[in-house]
Parts: C-alpha cells; sequence; structure tokens
C-alpha cells in the first residue's frame, strides 16, 4: 500500500502526540514524572496567570502586525515586479534578492538581526549611528523595542515565499485584460484596484490564513532572538508554552497553554477547508481496476 | 512616454527603498565576516575554525569538519526517507481510489496547517517512553512527521498535473498500474521530486532546535544545532566576526545550491488558487 | 466480432451519494474489421463507452465481449488493444522511437525485433525521420502519427480512437483522416473512433452509432443515418445546415391526409401518409434544407416571406418565414435565383424527401 508508511509515521508523531497533550494538559506532570490527574486546575490556573494578558496581547500585536507587514509589502513587491517591470531582468533581480534572506538558515537570520541590533558598539546600528553622530552611546536597541524588532525580522524572512505565490496569480492574468482596461479608460490605479486585486483574492486569503497559523504558534525565531525578553516583552503564547514546558519543567501547564494554540489554530484551518474548494482536491481515481 | 519612464522611475524608487537597507545589511554582516575587527583589514582570522578547534573569548569550540560530516548525513538521510515516504503517498491521494480517501486528505490538510511544534512536548515524552532521546533515529523521526504533510501537498499538485491520457495510454500499452507508475508517471513528475528533495534538504540543513530539545550529546550536533547553541547559552559574549564567518561558511552552499536549482522552485505551486 | 450487451455506466458522488447514469444501457455490435464511430454531443457517453471497451473503468452492469468471451474484468493490457487519445499521450520522457517501441516491450518482445518493428510501422506513417526527436519537438500532426504508430505497432485486434484529430486544423484533418481509413482498410484492425464531429463519423466509418444522454439512438450506416433517421434526435443532429423542423398535427381531409401547422399546409402525398393511429397528434414535419425548391405558386405550395439572404460559396442559403407563421424555415437555393430579403415566394416540398416525427412518442420517425 502507497500510503502505509506515511499512516504510520503520522500516527506515531501526529495522532498520538495530539492525544497526548490533551491528556498532558489535564495533569501536573513535572520534573518527577509522575503524573496525576488534576482535573482543569491548569486551565484555572492559566486564567490566575499575572502575565496571561500581557502575553495574549503580544501574541495578537505580533501576529496581526506581521501579517499585515507581510502582506503589503509582499503585495508591493508582487505588483511592482510582475506588473509594472513585467517579464524586466531587474524584475527578476529584486525577487530573487528578497528570497535571500529565507534562504538563510533559521539561526544565521537569527544572528544576523542581533547583529543590527546590538547593544554594544559593535553592532551594526550603534557603529552607523555613532559614525553619523546620530547617537552618542551605544543604544540597547533590543531592550528597547523587542517587539517592532521581532516583527520587523518575521517580516523581512516570510515576504518572498507570498510574492512567488502572488507573483504566480498575477502571471495568470492575461495581457489582453490590461489592455482592454486601458483603452476603457483606466489608470493605472484603477487597473490595480479593479483587475490585480480581485483576481488576488483567493491567494491573499490563503496567505492570510496560513501565516496567521504560523505566526500564532511558531516561537523558533522569537526564541532565537530575544527569547522572549525583556521580561515577557516579546514572549507570545506558543513561546510561553514552551518555556513552561522545557525551561520550567511544568510539562502539563505547558502543555495546557499549548491546547490554547492549537484551537486557535484548528479555528482558522476550519475556516481555510471552507472557503477552499476542497472537494476539486479530492479527485477520483479515472481508472478502475 | 516620458510619462511612462516617470511611472517606471517611481515603481525603481519603491522597490529599491525597499530592497537596499536589507541588501545592505547582508552584505554589511558578511563582510564583517572577512576582516579583522580590531585593524579593520582584510583578513581571513575568522575563518581558523576549518583548520581545527579553536578558542575564542575563553569558550573552547570543537572542530567543524565531523559536525560537517553530521549535518551532510542528517540532510541526506531526511531526504532519501522523505522522497521515498512522500511520492507514493501522494501518488495514492492524487489518482488511487481507496477506502477514506476523503477523510484522509481532510486529515492531511488539518496536519499541514497544523503548527506540529505545539505538540512538541508530548512529542518528546513519547520519545522519551521509546528510548529515542539523543538518538539520530527518534530526531529523525519526529522531523520528518514535521514537515512530511507540506510536502506530500506540494508533490500531489505535481501528480495532478499529469494527464490521465499518460496514464491510460500506458495501461493499453500493456502495463499494470503499478508498472505504469513507474515507467510514466514517475518521470514526468521528475520536476516535483527535485522540489520537495530540495525543500527536505533545505528543512533539515537548517534545522537547529529538534536538535537543541532532543540531542544532548555534542558529537551528535549538526551545524544548526551547533550555531544555536553559541548563540544561546548565557554569557556568551558574541564575537560577531567568527559568527558571521561560521554563518557565512554555512549559508553559502545553500545560496549555491540554489542559484543552480533555481527553476525547479519556480514550478512549485503552493497551492493558492482556489480549489488547487 | 466484439459486443455490448446492456452495458450500463454509473458514478457515484461521493459527497451527497447521488448516483449519474453515463452509459445507460448500451447493446452493440460491431464486426470483425468493420470501422465504426460513437458519435454524439458531449456528455452523451461515447468516451465512457470506448474507456470501457478499453478495460480502464468498468461496466456497473451489462457485458461486453470480444469474439465471444466476456472481457469485463480482463486487464487492458492483457486485452491487446491499441488506443489514441485526443492530446495524443505521447509519453515526453521517452524519444520517438521508444514511445512507438514501449508497447512491444511491455509485451517482452526482444529488444532487437522490437525496434525492427518499431522502424516498419513508423514508416508506414511516414515519420522514419522522426524518431531520434522528443514528443515535445514535434508537430500536432506528427504527434498524432507517433500515437497512431504506438496504437498499431502490436498489431492490435482493436483499435481505440478517442477524438484522435480534434486537435488539428482543418486541412490536415482531411489528409489523416483518408490515411486512417486506407491504413485501417490494408490492416484490416477492427477500429471504434469517438467523435463529435459529424462529417468526420459520416466519411470515415463503416457504421456510426449516435448516442444522446447514454442510450444509442441509431446505429446504422452514414447513408441511412442521414436519409432514413429514425427519429427526431438523429435529424436534427445530422446534417448542416441543419433539418427545419416544423412542429403541428396530421388533419383528414377529403380523405386525403394534410400536415397543417401555423401558416403551412402541406398534403402528403399519396404513398406517404402515416398509420391512423398518429392522426391529430403532435407531429413534427423534418425538412432537410437542400428538399426544399423555390418555384411558382401553385397547388400544395406554401408561400413564405424572405427574411434573409446568405452567401454560403457554392450556394446560397433562405431564412424565410410562412406568410403566416413565425418560424424560420432555411432554404439552400442555386446562386442563379436571385432573391431579395422581403420577397414573397412560394416553396414546394420534395414529395419523397420529407420526415414526420411524432412527438408524443419520443419523437419517432412514423414514415420510414
Amino acid at each position: 500500500m502507497f500510503i502505509l508508511p506515511f499512516a504510520l509515521l503520522t500516527l506515531t508523531f501526529f495522532i498520538l502526540p495530539a492525544i497526548a497533550t490533551v491528556w498532558m494538559s489535564f495533569t501536573d506532570l513535572d520534573v518527577k514524572m509522575k503524573p496525576n490527574f488534576i482535573g482543569l486546575e491548569n486551565y484555572i490556573r492559566i486564567f490566575q496567570d499575572y502575565s496571561l494578558g500581557e502575553i495574549l496581547q503580544n501574541t495578537i500585536v505580533y501576529a496581526v502586525a506581521s501579517l499585515g507587514f507581510v502582506l503589503l509589502l509582499s503585495l508591493i513587491i508582487a505588483i511592482s515586479t510582475q506588473y509594472f517591470m513585467k517579464g524586466k531582468t531587474v524584475a527578476t533581480g529584486y525577487r530573487v534578492l528578497w528570497l535571500i534572506p529565507s534562504l538563510f538558515p533559521s539561526v544565521v537570520f537569527a544572528i544576523f538581526w542581533k547583529y543590527i541590533f546590538d547593544p554594544t558598539e559593535n553592532g551594526f546600528l550603534n557603529k552607523i549611528g555613532m559614525h553619523l553622530g546620530a547617537v552618542d552611546e551605544p543604544v540597547s536597541w533590543i531592550t528597547r523595542y523587542a517587539m517592532p524588532i521581532v516583527i520587523l525580522g518575521t517580516v523581512v524572512g516570510s515576504v518572498s515565499s507570498n510574492v512567488i505565490l502572488l507573483s504566480s496569480s498575477i502571471n495568470s492574468i492575461p495581457e489582453d485584460l490590461y489592455k482592454a482596461a486601458r483603452v476603457d479608460g483606466a489608470g493605472e490605479k484603477s487597473i490595480i484596484l479593479k483587475i490585480i486585486l480581485p483576481t488576488l483574492r483567493w491567494p491573499l486569503m490563503y496567505i492570510t490564513i496560513t501565516t496567521l497559523i504560523g505566526f500564532v504558534s511558531s516561537y523558533f525565531f522569537i526564541m532565537l532572538l530575544t527569547d522572549g525578553g525583556p521580561m515577557h516583552d516579546s514572549t507570545t503564547l506558543a513561546l510561553y508554552s514552551y518555556q513552561q514546558a522545557f525551561q520550567l519543567k511544568y510539562y502539563g501547564y505547558g502543555a495546557a497553554i499549548s491546547m490554547f494554540v492549537v484551537v486557535i489554530a484548528l479555528a482558522l484551518t476550519l475556516v481555510l477547508l471552507r472557503l477552499f474548494d476542497f472537494d476539486a482536491l479530492v479527485q477520483p481515481s479515472r481508472i478502475e481496476e | 512616454m516620458s510619462k511612462k519612464i516617470l511611472k517606471l522611475l517611481v515603481v525603481h524608487t519603491y522597490m529599491a527603498m525597499l530592497t537596499v537597507p536589507i541588501l545592505f545589511m547582508i552584505v554589511w554582516y558578511f563582510m564583517t565576516a572577512t576582516f579583522n575587527s580590531y585593524t579593520g583589514s582584510f583578513s581571513l582570522d575568522n575563518f581558523a575554525f576549518m583548520f581545527g578547534p579553536i578558542e575564542s573569548m575563553g569558550i573552547k569550540l570543537p572542530a567543524i569538519w565531523p559536525i560537517v560530516l553530521n549535518t551532510l548525513v542528517y540532510s541526506f538521510t531526511i531526504v532519501m526517507i522523505e522522497v521515498l515516504i512522500s511520492v507514493p503517498a501522494a501518488y495514492a491521494f492524487s489518482r488511487l481510489d481507496f477506502k477514506g480517501k476523503r477523510n484522509a486528505m481532510k486529515f492531511l490538510f488539518i496536519m499541514r496547517s497544523f503548527p506540529g511544534v505545539t505538540l512538541i512536548i508530548a512529542t518528546f515524552f513519547i520519545l522519551v517512553k521509546m528510548n529515542l532521546v539523543d538518538t539520530y533515529l527518534g530526531i529523525i523521526l519526529v522531523a520528518i512527521t514535521g514537515s512530511l504533510p507540506g510536502h506530500v501537498y506540494i508533490m500531489k499538485g505535481f501528480f495532478d498535473e499529469v494527464p490521465w491520457d499518460l496514464e491510460w495510454a500506458a495501461m493499453t500499452d500493456g502495463c499494470s498500474r503499478f508498472r505504469a507508475f513507474r515507467k510514466v508517471i514517475l518521470p514526468a513528475v521528475k520536476p516535483g521530486i527535485g522540489a520537495i528533495a530540495i525543500f527536505s534538504f533545505l528543512g533539515a540543513y537548517g534545522e537547529w532546535f529538534l536538535f537543541k530539545l532532543l540531542i544532548f550529546s555534542d558529537t551528535r550536533l549538526i551545524i544548526g544545532g551547533y550555531i544555536a547553541k553559541l548563540i544561546t547559552e548565557e554569557n556568551v559574549i558574541v564575537d560577531y566576526g567568527l559568527i558571521s564567518a561560521l554563518g557565512l561558511f554555512y549559508t553559502l552552499p545553500v545560496i549555491l545550491f540554489y542559484i543552480f536549482s533555481q527553476k525547479i522552485f519556480m514550478k512549485v505551486n503552493i497551492g493558492g488558487s482556489k480549489g488547487v | 466480432m466484439i459486443q455490448l450487451k446492456g452495458v450500463v455506466k454509473e458514478y457515484g458522488n461521493a459527497k451527497n451519494k447521488e448516483v449519474t447514469r453515463a452509459v445507460d444501457g448500451i447493446d452493440l455490435e460491431i464486426n470483425q474489421g468493420e470501422f465504426i464511430a460513437l458519435l454524439g454531443p458531449s456528455g452523451c457517453g461515447k468516451t465512457t463507452t470506448l474507456m470501457m471497451i478499453a478495460g480502464l473503468l468498468k461496466a456497473t452492469k451489462g457485458e461486453i465481449l470480444f469474439d465471444g468471451k466476456v472481457v469485463n474484468q480482463m486487464e487492458p493490457k492483457d486485452r491487446n488493444i491499441g488506443m489514441v487519445f485526443q492530446s495524443y499521450a505521447l509519453y515526453p520522457h521517452l524519444k520517438v522511437i521508444d514511445n512507438i517501441a514501449f508497447p512491444l516491450r511491455e509485451k517482452k518482445v526482444p529488444k532487437a525485433e522490437a525496434y525492427e518493428k518499431a522502424k516498419n510501422i513508423a514508416k508506414k506513417l511516414q515519420i522514419e525521420n522522426l524518431l531520434n526527436r522528443k514528443p515535445a519537438q514535434l508537430s500536432g500532426g506528427q504527434q498524432q502519427r507517433v500515437a497512431m504508430a504506438r496504437a498499431l505497432v502490436k498489431e492490435p485486434q482493436i483499435l481505440l480512437l478517442d477524438e484522435p484529430m480534434s486537435n488539428l486544423d482543418a486541412r490536415l484533418k482531411l489528409d489523416l483522416r483518408d490515411e486512417i481509413r486506407k491504413l485501417q482498410r490494408e490492416i484490416g484492425v477492427t477500429t471504434i473512433i469517438v467523435t463529435h464531429d459529424q462529417e468526420e463519423a459520416l466519411a470515415i466509418s463503416d457504421r456510426v452509432a449516435v448516442l444522446d444522454a447514454g442510450k444509442i439512438q441509431q446505429y446504422d450506416t452514414p447513408y441511412n443515418l442521414y436519409h432514413k433517421p429514425k427519429n427526431l434526435f438523429i435529424a436534427n443532429f445530422l446534417g448542416t445546415p441543419p433539418m427545419n423542423i416544423v412542429e403541428g398535427h396530421v388533419e383528414e381531409q377529403d380523405g386525403r391526409q394534410v400536415f397543417a401547422a401555423e401558416g403551412v399546409r402541406y398534403m402528403l402525398p399519396q404513398n406517404r401518409e402515416v398509420a391512423k393511429e398518429h392522426i391529430g397528434c403532435r407531429v413534427a414535419i423534418g425538412l432537410r434544407p437542400n428538399d426544399i425548391r423555390i418555384c411558382e405558386s401553385t397547388e400544395n405550395t406554401i408561400p413564405v416571406r424572405i427574411e434573409l439572404v446568405e452567401q454560403l460559396g457554392a450556394e446560397q442559403l433562405i431564412k424565410a418565414k410562412p406568410l403566416a407563421g413565425d418560424h424560420i424555415i432555411r432554404i439552400v437555393a442555386e446562386n442563379e435565383m436571385k432573391l431579395k430579403a422581403g420577397e414573397t415566394v412560394s416553396i414546394r416540398i420534395l414529395e419523397n424527401k420529407f420526415h414526420l416525427f411524432n412527438l408524443e412518442r419520443n419523437g419517432i420517425n412514423i414514415l420510414s
């Protein structure tokens, strides 16, 4: 059977963990490794957690702001390169340049930002700033602007895949449509608003949901860059669950928090499933045996 | 016509304003690797790590080559296993009828957009129970399960594109279903296999998180995990010259690899338009 | 000989459990060496039928027999068929010669022999100079020839052609059509072609099965299909410009039968009267545009006003309306007749060239 290996792997490392996560969220599993069933206590604790408000707020700010900037940037780049400079070498050049950040291994990418915003005089911004006389002494950028820096890094890293997606959609618009619009007296503004943007409705919706899921649930980048600090200034829900589980060894509590992330992601996925023509995805075999 | 030039000028200005600072920073960053930070002159001192264990600011760094070897072994194993598993699975999802296909497909979709990392706490315990913590087998299994759904989905897109006519022709020309898969369908999806091989290589090559979590022995580290360890360990004052030299050493193969395989990249349909 | 007995194909919809019938009980007999066509509008089930003969789809009900043996459960690869697809379906990764030799290699024919045979068939199809190219480097017509060669190389018992010429331009189509016919005669392989092009079907085949809504409407020689249509569907479907259909009824008048419709009265000739049971029923008269003459107003003619005159080149097409009616009647007239829109003329129906269909009985032809 073609899918047996796939099914087996999925079962052990996806379904099983999913069930285990639910189960763990109802226990007090910690470093002693002796789980006791404690019912809803973990969940009650979440709502009493004094840092929860801040973390939730961080999560929302992080996800929504990153998404907004990613969409805006991807749109600008895709439309510029695929419409205004269509077919020109320089367009490919821009697209390739934007691809570089996403090719970086994530550790290197994180160090890059660390270097840019390093608090000592060795950091890029401080060096430049001091050279130009804009700042007198090294600024601890990360301490001061943790969240904006995290968002900046995330946005730069995730633009390119979306640009590729949007570009191929813009590319599928027949050239005649632009010509017809121009003959009908449309300016660039209305071509973008009335022809290109409507075409991008589906890809944009897709990007919105998948990137939201990504931003809500992943914490690798933040972990490397700021590790949620200073204090909880750049801690998101997903990172918090990781910290509770693996740094403080409150595995049960960590699992309970990650259940929240799971629920959000699941809800978003279901929205995605509803929006998409799922039936077109499942085609029957056209050979009968 | 001059209006057109003006328009292009505006667009270029926009693009340049967005692009150039980032490009500049990246170049500068890697430049630090090739300069001595004290004298400011060109030097390759920072690449000393390539020639043996070195000491930097009081921390001993192990030799790099065994770690490079680990990285390659780890990455290529993942590529192989992933291709071997995802290609047949994608074929089944795309072209075969089997019981529960609809639900399996729905499940694949959920899995794909589902953050596997949220389940990492439980996965960790399952590995503990299976005695697979701190082994390559364990980390490979976890890594593959994480990236498999996406790759199966991409691969399915490639299989969907193969016209049924081709398979029909093979069947009437004397092939069984399986033989048609091998002789006709597989050659037709070669670019797809290339694409997922590249994706899984890049994924595996850039991995660090799972190594931080599941591997404790330094002898089993790969480059990503090694650098992550350097920068996340407390109280390490980072020598950017050294770190960016390491980063360059780590990134360069990927960039070169990318340049050679760029065509395959562009063919991948990530699934944005409706009903893809 | 190929036989289809009561073949039914149903598709289930996984989502709402609805069942649709693509093929609804087909009976068909094809003799050894015969060339037949499955003709019909898209969605009529003709390709599905072909796929079942090929074994790529399985019949829901009914039997398919090759030489008296039921083959329903036989794998496509064991049926000894050659097939040409609409898209030609050449294997893109193989060179032309490898494409042609592929079926033989799958039959475990030794390599040298397989390539020898492949070369021979390529010569017959005049593509021996293309053997080392990849399919992507060929024109549509060349690809079509390669596909034919690949289908014929294993000397199949049956040749199946699925819209093989629909992607070619008109001139090439005509040439290839003749060539396929000639080749088929020469080899004597039983051939089934699926097409929606009636001209192609009528020109190329010995017999044509016209399908609609999953059923065979008529299975007959091209001549009979055109001149003796079994029912209104066939009459309407075949022929360009299409047959004029005027709805009315047959009534008796002074011992003679008269077809009467809005603005049309036509006394039927005595040798072509209908059975009593049809009198008073809703009946349609079918008139080919070529079977109507423009004439002086005499007995049993119909006065019409010309609405439009179209040049067809060799002749002209007149669109006219009966003086007291509102339906268009198309008439093909010689170029010599000088006719203008707005003119009133009379038309005469050729006595043995009209058809009557009883609409209350599924449009069956009541004169043949």
